[in-house]
């Protein structure tokens, strides 16, 4: 067995103890109630305690799969799009782990290991293979200001995890509202990431495709591959299979790229089965979802006020961190191959907006005093700008780092 | 503003919220915890604006504006990303062209707005500059106040004090409690200052001072930037250099030889893992440089290196990057020089397209001179030939042959493409094109920026500022035993569960049991 598949094996396993480790965090909080004869304090603490032992396993196992696949590739795995996101998982369940020493808040994993595991199952939707490294990437800085950026990440991730379960906890759901909307979106928007990895390996695996004929920007004939059946075709696009329905519509001509049709049909997809998807846990579970998890937390005799702490201090140890890799490694860096510290490139531009809005929480909390919801929905705002910047730039705004 | 006088007697400047003698607090909210920001201190900025200066500098000092400066710009930058910005539109396009033609109306409002040049534009510099005034400004009415209020510390004698922090708990003990806690504090590593009745714990003041140093740093930043305004410092030029040629560097006196240009894809057998990939992976692409410097009008060479990307060359505070190559581009003509009326091949002359040499000797007595050249060849509406760019499209040549028996020489053209003898039949002598030479050319920049290791040092001290700032903190534990009540509070700037762990451990240790569970009032804030 190649050191390849005997790391691609490593993360599959892994991927599974994570899953289990979410299961018993779970349970945890869920169990409470049918193992009446025990005492339900007791109950939270022993699932924990194995939620974090597998959580513990399943690192382990990550870590392996990172340094195999840095050995057998010859240059750290955070070179495309596979080897980011789920480099990203690891820090985020690195700075999971840091913050559970700390506070041995075991009940966080209920929003850290699904985070974890969409990001897993996202990322092995890109192409897993190990690429070459082109000239731009040949420096050591890639595996720097890489993984030093997706460290500080990972702490604001886990800083979003808490300031979401704060909300969970603490939004009145007894009847709807702004903040329990906004908590359904994002219940919704979970359930649309699940769909696209869903359809992505459904597709995959019965080796769906549909072709295209397109003319690029520069004139110059391409075929486009479509992984899933088409809703829309690209713009200006003629098919040329006969597989499967469609298209219905056309790809607008502002969206730019040969491959523009393929994401915006992909998106498609995912929106229309993510609401079905969506639509049918709100009939299971009769009531909205975020009100499913407030009454379970509720139950659970959460301390808030450690929550909102756990969440402000992810944030704080992630500042400086994030600082170092994403903004000051990046200016050296750029300065090396680029030759310019900072040249507005839109990936640059999105990890500046990041620094500006974290900078910006911590001055309303540490001067301005907001504490509680306020500070949660800004942690929560705060984790949309990193997974933009990781998802949105690269697949709308292309620029330098579009490498993915 | 009047200046406050406390129940104790000391007076107080006005904006003072806690006494400075004995630590009573001010206000008048008596039932909430004691805000200790700043320490209670009294701040410039609280003055009652008075003139334009006072004014400005309340604007400035204030954290809220500090914010929505802050939130502004992060706007602004992210407009800026809606649409690719100038430089990076991929299109030759003049700008007020593009944007409409691409992105329909949002492109046209986009343009007009000047959004397609945003991060240059004057009032996202000015909001740059404004954010680095707050900067300074909240630092100053800030940072003053707080050195001299933490450098005259005290123990607090009005017991208010104690209990409006949200560390509070109140014991009946012993005196002799005070020393017990005074060693297992010490323990912990604490600096103590030790009245009869009571104890002042501290560590980690340094901590208060890592927003001041980052933002310190901030400014650096900004300033480093601003460095390039200084003549010299900041060079941002690009240069093609041709295989074999030695170029001239725009905007300096060095001298660039492009002694080879090696481009390296990688090899099958070079891929950890197969790939279905059609298209060569570039491995490798890069300059063999030699740098020369003109002194007395001579070039000495002073530099040799292989400039790769990430791998710039490097002299003296020049940097030359590796930018962009072109392959197998045309570089010179070669010509045959025909003697028409003896039918016969008097020699051949390489033109080269971009700098043609002025003369060439064939031997036996012939000479050919470059009398005119036209890159780009056309004939304006006085049908006179001019060239419509420098690029050689369609290159086209006076040339004048002198031989011994024409020793006034003969005029003739040389059109690319094109049969010149209908021009001129008569013509003893005649081009006829034998060969292209094409060549590699290296795209290069050339920088110079000696902002840049001010730049790098100004981020060493933000970041040294975030560290102390976010992994250390200041911790203040206060201890006053009056009428056989031990008052303990305590405050920190932040990780309040860390400090609620310290405490638990230094009371164990000490062995006098107090009671601290319920010391915690933050509950209480709401």
């Amino acid at each position: 067995m190649s050191l390849i598949s005997l790391s691609s094996g490593s993360l599959f396993i892994a991927f599974f103890f994570y899953v289990f480790a979410a299961i018993a965090f779970f349970i945890s909080l869920t169990g409470r109630k049918w193992r009446g004869s025990e005492n339900p304090q007791a109950h939270t603490l022993k699932w924990g305690k194995r939620g974090f032992v597998l959580t513990l396993i399943a690192f382990a196992l990550h870590a392996l799969f990172e340094i195999l696949r840095w050995i057998a590739g010859g240059h750290a795995p955070t070179s495309n799009m596979f080897e980011f996101t789920s480099f990203l998982a690891f820090a985020i369940i690195l700075a999971f782990l840091i913050i559970y020493r700390i506070y041995k808040l075991a009940l966080l994993g209920i929003i850290v290991l699904p985070l974890t595991i969409i990001l897993i199952a996202y990322a092995s939707v890109f192409p897993t293979k190990v690429e070459p490294l082109i000239p731009a990437l040949q420096s050591y800085w890639l595996y720097i200001h890489v993984t030093v950026a997706a460290m500080g990440e990972g702490a604001f991730a886990v800083g979003f995890a808490a300031g979401f379960m704060y909300l969970l906890h603490k939004v009145d759901q007894s009847k709807p509202r702004i903040e329990t909307r906004l908590l359904e979106m994002i219940m919704w928007v979970v359930h649309v990431v699940l769909a696209f990895v869903v359809l992505a390996f459904l597709f995959r695996g019965i080796g769906y495709t549909d072709q295209y004929a397109v003319v690029d920007q520069w004139g110059k004939e391409q075929t486009v591959t479509y992984t899933m059946p088409s809703i829309v075709s690209p713009h200006e696009g003629k098919k040329l299979t006969d597989t499967g329905f469609g298209p219905f519509f056309e790809t607008p001509g502002w969206m730019k790229g040969a491959n523009a049709g393929n994401k915006f049909n992909t998106i498609i997809w995912s929106v229309l089965v993510g609401t079905l998807l969506y639509l049918l846990s709100r009939l299971i579970a009769r009531k909205r979802l975020s009100m499913v998890l407030h009454k379970r937390l509720n139950d659970a005799d959460l301390d808030a006020e450690t929550i909102d702490e756990i969440s402000y201090r992810a944030i704080a140890i992630g500042f400086p961190i994030f600082t170092l890799g994403a903004l000051i490694f990046a200016m050296i860096w750029a300065a090396e191959a680029w030759g310019r510290p900072w040249g507005w490139d839109p990936k640059e531009v999105w990890a500046l907006i990041t620094w500006l809005f974290y900078s910006v929480y911590l001055h309303l909390r540490l001067s301005i005093g907001w504490h509680g919801k306020k500070s949660a929905w800004m942690a929560t705002l705060g984790f949309v700008i990193v997974m933009f910047t990781l998802v949105g730039v690269n697949l709308i705004i292309s620029g330098l780092h579009s490498y993915a | 503003m009047k200046d406050i006088k406390c129940s104790c007697g000391h007076v107080s400047p006005p904006g003072t919220s806690i006494c400075e003698s004995c630590g009573n607090p001010l206000d008048e909210n008596q039932n909430q915890l004691l805000n200790m920001r700043y320490e209670g201190m009294a701040r410039r900025s609280q003055l009652q604006s008075k003139n334009l200066l006072d004014m400005i500098w309340s604007f400035f000092s204030s954290v809220r504006n500090a914010v929505w400066m802050i939130v502004i710009t992060l706007i602004a930058a992210i407009i800026g990303t809606i649409l690719p910005q100038d430089e990076f539109k991929l299109s030759s396009l003049p700008a007020s062209q593009f944007y409409p033609e691409t992105y329909g109306w949002l492109g046209k409002v986009y343009y007009l707005l000047g959004f397609h040049n945003l991060y240059q534009s004057w009032w996202f510099i000015l909001l740059l500059l404004m954010i680095g005034v707050s900067l300074v400004i909240c630092s100053i009415d800030r940072v003053i106040p707080l050195y001299r209020a933490l450098n005259q510390q005290r123990i607090p004698k009005s017991l208010n004090f104690y209990k409006r922090q949200r560390f509070y708990t109140a014991n009946e003990t012993v005196a002799s409690a005070l020393d017990m806690l005074e060693e297992a504090l010490k323990k912990k590593r604490y600096k103590i200052k030790r009245t009869e009745e009571g104890i002042l714990a501290e560590k980690g003041r340094i901590s208060r001072w890592g927003p001041y140093i980052n933002h310190i740093g901030l400014i650096m930043i900004i300033l480093s930037v601003m460095l390039r305004l200084i003549p010299g410092f900041y060079l941002d030029e690009r240069v093609w250099v041709w295989e074999g040629e030695t170029k001239q560097l725009p905007g300096t006196d060095y001298y660039l030889k492009n002694e080879d240009f090696k481009l390296e894809v990688y090899n099958e057998d070079e891929f950890p893992q197969k790939l279905d990939i059609e298209e060569k992976v570039v491995k490798n692409y890069q300059t063999d440089a030699i740098l020369f410097e003109k002194v007395n009008g001579e070039l000495k060479e002073v530099h040799a290196d292989e400039i790769r990307v990430n791998h710039p060359l490097e002299y003296q505070g020049l940097f030359l990057y590796q930018a962009s190559y072109q392959l197998n581009q045309l570089y010179a003509l070669k010509v045959k020089v025909m003697d028409k009326e003896k039918k016969q091949v008097i020699g051949e002359i390489e033109l080269n397209l971009y700098d043609p040499l002025p003369e060439f000797d064939l031997g036996n007595g012939y000479t050919v001179k470059v009398l005119e050249y036209y890159p780009d060849f056309d004939l304006n509406e006085r049908k006179e030939p001019y060239s419509k760019s420098r690029n050689p499209n369609r290159p086209a040549f006076v040339l004048q042959v002198f031989s011994p028996d024409h020793p006034e020489g003969e005029k003739g053209w040389m059109i690319a493409g094109f049969n010149a003898d209908e021009l001129t039949p008569d013509n003893r002598f005649g081009y006829e094109l034998a060969d292209f030479v094409l060549k590699d050319k290296t795209g290069l920049m050339v920088r110079i920026d000696r902002g840049l290791p001010v730049l790098y040092f100004s981020c060493a001290v933000v970041m040294i500022g975030l560290v102390l700032g976010f992994y250390f903190q200041h911790r203040r534990i206060w201890l006053r035993y009056e009428d056989g009540m031990l008052h303990l509070a305590a405050h920190t700037n932040k990780n309040w569960f860390g400090l609620r762990k310290e405490i638990e451990k230094i009371v164990s240790e000490s062995n006098i049991g107090l009671n601290i569970a319920n010391m915690d009032q933050g509950g209480k804030r709401k």
